[in-house]
């Protein structure tokens, strides 16, 4: 039959291991599910045995927002999701996805790990999940037939993005046209020409087999794809206390070894893209400036959004962290 | 769990109770009386399950046909086809299969092209004196096998889950697809031979002009969909949605055949063969969802596996165990959920990626026309309104034809792998 | 009774004919938009996918009004007349439960939903709105439904007279 994957609860007196359902969209050969596995591993070591992870790739329990949706009402008890997708139900996620937000992943993460990370992990509780940690897909990049080198270039660009009102706002900053292409049919659209290009972090761009039909990469470090792992709150809440605890630990080494598997792999696969005859460009540090100028009063029109306290604090922790 | 899904859904597809119902139901029951999982998943269930934008050109198909057909169009195009295949021993059906083959490879949509070519050809076919079962035998197979010709959505899917070279599949799928078509159209031949079909009157010139100047609009309708997506102005889907529109422009205003009563009653119609097929697949969705929560199809699949130590007999249950997958569950999540189990042990066994994603793809697209959840069977039951039973029957020398199309793709890897060696080089 | 079923009908035909034509428009729109003006509507594909799934769910309850589902009619077709009523009352029955859990478990998700901050990414609509279309179509699935089952008993009667009247002259 099916297991017992959900009532766990309340069952804190027996010994019965308690199932953790876990949900991701990547495939087993991703960064991201090496994160998880880190995550099932070393939470079944911790509890010795006490409870049973068992995990889902690949969209197998529905598309991202079902999941996150899944876990809102408890069906999946721990997801990691984009902060894109996290974000239509808790709009402080949306502060992560802001363009030219943070200098590098080090700093996005410290930020993160940090006090930020908890202001938004507090709005995610409100709305009955718990943010666990955060992982990463990495840096937004561009692909496109064209060159861009300057904002100039991606001027009235047909760019593929995500369904959002911030990546759109975003790509109407530079002078883009942003268009939805549904994902599925994004490799078909830019091998044919439907749009000009698209974003994304160069670890999805690899893995889909993107730069196949894209003569350019550029390395525009644009935007940070970041992941929240959320849990359902009121499971989590009525977990024993030892257990809540070997799970945030081990979520939170999870995570660093996400990130070091993300940021190894990410070099090897650039150089693969390239190998296969797709350009690199790299940006001058004039043009990202250009980029980064252009795009500043999105921050702003979405500060309400997120919180402007919390684009402040924000703004001031990246400081911190960079001095 | 196991015995009360299948039982309750066996039970019911027996007592001709409606086929979304028994998915529905078995599911719901499922859900409520042996599983732990709250039934209420089940309303996120039936929702995820159509809400996928890929799905969308179904639809707009249906929609595109049923006006065809009431404006005229259709009637416009046939007649310009017989002039061509009329001569020809079989040239309906054969005029169907590569209609269907071209279709299928560019929508990229099975049960899309059942809906367009069928609500086209499958009058056609029958005023030729083909029998119900081949004429909607072969508009089920033909379009789906075209899924693995490119453009696929479903090779992309394998490539993203293995890391191998969509560009290389997507040349590997042309030989398998030719395979496929030459299988057809010797079937479609040896048919109208051994019923003695009969040919038709050699067109003049003359008619020829005549019938093409009158059909010079209709054919407007294959050249906007196919050249539209092949020179990148839209999508499978949005070609769907134009097709709508041109073809209502053509009736209402071009041909006057259509008026907007007709057209709103057209479109009552197709809204409920639509929401049918659509809450079918809801529902073949959320029970495809339970059975992947609780493992089935993994631990099935990784029983039986097991048993393949040469990669002759390994690719042998492969093909069974995807067909057998193809029956139940949708090729994408069929993909996610047993290429990962299939993928490490055949590149053990040293089985080319590209020959096994072809295979793959072909052993789906077959599912796709297999009973009892074949897509296709639904919707050409539903545009040819022929009863579900009849449209099994009629496919299944269709199914046998193809196993032996894939047999053939299976041990001659060369079928696959010639164009992209050619191609790529060491692939 | 009548009249009120006859204009409920009449709704469900408005709603799923025109919403149709609705999403065609907004689809060719947004393809004139990106090829001509290379811009486009961001929330068209949200819209099309939504509103095809409203279509769908309550369309399927005008199926189950003109008795039109697909079916394996196999063991149906070789039973008697009088097996074949049983059969399809009953199969109104598993229908109209079906129905009725659909609508139950459909406001009961509805109602969690409500509680519940999502958005959708494009319309940045409550995502709970576009849920209603499934208790909604459990409700006028169990309707139709009921129907059926009150139409395979009735008819019944009906044919049963007929052999009689048909018996006497
Ligand atoms: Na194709
Ligand atoms: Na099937």
């Amino acid at each position: 039959g099916g297991g017992k994957p959900a009532d766990n609860g309340s069952q804190a007196g027996s010994d019965k291991p308690i199932d953790i359902i876990v949900s991701h969209n990547h495939p087993e050969n991703s960064p991201e599910h090496e994160g998880m596995v880190a995550f099932k591993n070393l939470v079944e070591e911790k509890t010795g045995g006490k409870v049973n992870v068992k995990i889902y790739t690949n969209l197998q329990l529905g598309s991202m927002r079902e999941q996150v949706e899944a876990t809102q009402t408890g069906t999946i008890q721990i997801t990691q999701q984009p902060t894109a997708v996290l974000s239509t139900f808790v709009t402080a996620y949306e502060l992560v996805d802001f363009p030219f937000l943070w200098p590098d992943a080090e700093t996005a993460y410290k930020v993160l790990d940090g006090e930020i990370g908890k202001l938004i992990s507090a709005e995610a509780e409100k709305e009955g999940f718990v943010n666990l940690g955060w992982m990463a897909a990495g840096f937004k990049q561009f692909t496109a037939n064209k060159p861009i080198r300057s904002p100039e270039d991606l001027k009235g660009m047909q760019i593929r993005v995500m369904p959002a009102p911030l990546l759109n706002a975003q790509m109407e900053a530079w002078g883009a046209k942003p268009t939805p292409i549904e994902f599925g049919e994004l490799y078909n659209s830019l091998q044919q020409g439907v749009v000009d290009g698209q974003e994304n972090p160069i670890k999805t761009i690899y893995l889909n087999r993107l730069f196949e039909v894209q003569k350019y990469l550029i390395k525009s470090n644009h935007g940070f794809l970041g992941y929240g792992i959320v849990a359902n709150k009121a499971w989590f809440d009525a977990l024993p206390a030892d257990i809540q605890t070997a799970i945030r630990e081990s979520m939170q080494e999870a995570c660093q070894v996400e990130r070091e598997v993300l940021s190894k792999t990410e070099e090897d696969m650039l150089k693969e893209i390239e190998a296969y005859g797709t350009e690199i460009i790299e940006l001058t540090p004039e043009a990202i400036e250009e980029f980064r100028e252009l795009v500043l009063p999105v921050h702003d029109q979405f500060a309400d959004r997120v919180g402007r306290s919390l684009l402040d604090a924000t703004y001031a922790q990246i400081k911190e962290a960079t001095k | 769990m196991v015995p009360l899904l299948f039982g309750s859904l066996a039970v019911m597809l027996l007592g001709a109770t409606p086929i979304f119902l028994a998915l529905g139901l078995s599911t719901l029951l499922a859900l409520i009386f042996a599983s732990p999982l709250p039934p209420a998943i089940m309303v996120q269930r039936l929702f995820g399950g159509i809400d996928k934008f890929a799905l969308m050109s179904m639809p707009f198909f249906i929609l595109a046909a049923n006006i065809m057909g009431a404006g005229g169009i259709a009637d416009r195009i046939l007649k310009w086809v017989q002039l061509f295949t009329g001569r020809m021993r079989g040239g309906a059906a054969l005029t169907t299969e590569l209609a269907c083959m071209f279709f299928g490879a560019l929508s990229g949509s099975s049960p899309a092209t059942v809906a367009a070519i069928g609500g086209i050809m499958y009058p056609e076919l029958k005023r030729d004196k083909y029998g119900e079962g081949f004429s909607i035998g072969l508009i089920a197979a033909s379009g789906s096998v075209a899924l693995i010709i490119p453009p696929s959505l479903t090779l992309i899917v394998y490539g993203a889950a293995t890391g191998t070279s969509v560009g290389a599949l997507f040349i590997g799928g042309i030989g398998a697809g030719i395979i496929y078509g030459l299988a057809f159209l010797i079937y479609c031949y040896l048919y109208a031979v051994k019923h003695d079909l009969p040919r038709g009157e050699k067109s003049s010139f003359r008619e020829i002009i005549q019938v093409t100047k009158e059909a010079i609009w209709a054919l407007g309708i294959p050249i906007i969909i196919l050249g539209g997506i092949y020179a990148g102005v839209f999508t499978p889907t949005e070609a769907a949605g134009v097709s709508v529109v041109y073809a209502i422009f053509v009736s209402m205003f071009i041909y006057k055949e259509l008026t907007w009563k007709q057209l709103l009653a057209i479109c009552l119609s197709s809204a409920q063969t639509i929401a049918e097929v659509m809450v079918l697949v809801a529902c073949a969705s959320a029970f495809g969802w339970l059975i992947t929560m609780g493992e089935i199809p993994q631990k099935l699949a990784s029983s039986i596996l097991s048993f393949g130590s040469s990669p002759a007999m390994f690719l042998f249950i492969v093909n069974v165990i995807l067909l057998i997958a193809g029956m139940f569950i949708d090729g994408t999540a069929a993909i996610t959920i047993l290429v990962p189990l299939i993928y490490p042990l055949a590149v053990k066994l040293g089985i080319n990626p590209v020959h096994l994603g072809v295979i793959t793809i072909a052993n789906l697209a077959i599912g796709m026309f297999t009973p009892p959840f074949g897509l296709n069977l639904f919707v050409g039951s539903q545009a040819c309104e022929v009863s579900v039973v009849k449209v099994i029957q009629g496919v299944m020398p269709f199914i046998a034809i193809s196993l032996i199309a894939l047999i053939l793709i299976t041990y001659i890897p060369s079928i696959s792998l010639f164009l992209p060696r050619m191609v790529y080089g060491g692939v | 009774m009548k009249r009120c079923l006859c204009l409920l009908h009449k709704l469900e035909d408005i709603f799923c004919s025109f919403g149709l034509l609705v999403v065609t428009a907004v689809l060719f729109v947004n393809v004139v938009l990106r090829y001509f003006f290379r811009s486009g509507l961001h929330w068209s594909d949200e819209f099309i996918r939504y509103f095809m799934i409203w279509i769908s769910f309550i369309g399927i309850s005008l199926g189950v009004r003109e008795d039109k589902l697909m079916a394996v009619d196999l063991i149906l077709n070789y039973s008697s007349p009088g097996q074949q009523r049983v059969i399809k009352f009953i199969n109104n029955i598993l229908g109209a439960v079906f129905g009725v859990l659909l609508c139950y478990y459909g406001i009961q998700s509805v109602g969690t939903m409500s509680g519940s901050a999502q958005v959708s990414p494009a319309l940045e609509m409550p995502m709970y709105i576009f849920y209603i279309a499934i208790p909604l179509s459990g409700a006028l699935m169990t309707l139709e439904f009921i129907c059926g089952a009150i139409r395979s008993l009735t008819a019944e009667h009906a044919e049963e007279q007929l052999t009689k009247e048909g018996g006497e002259a």
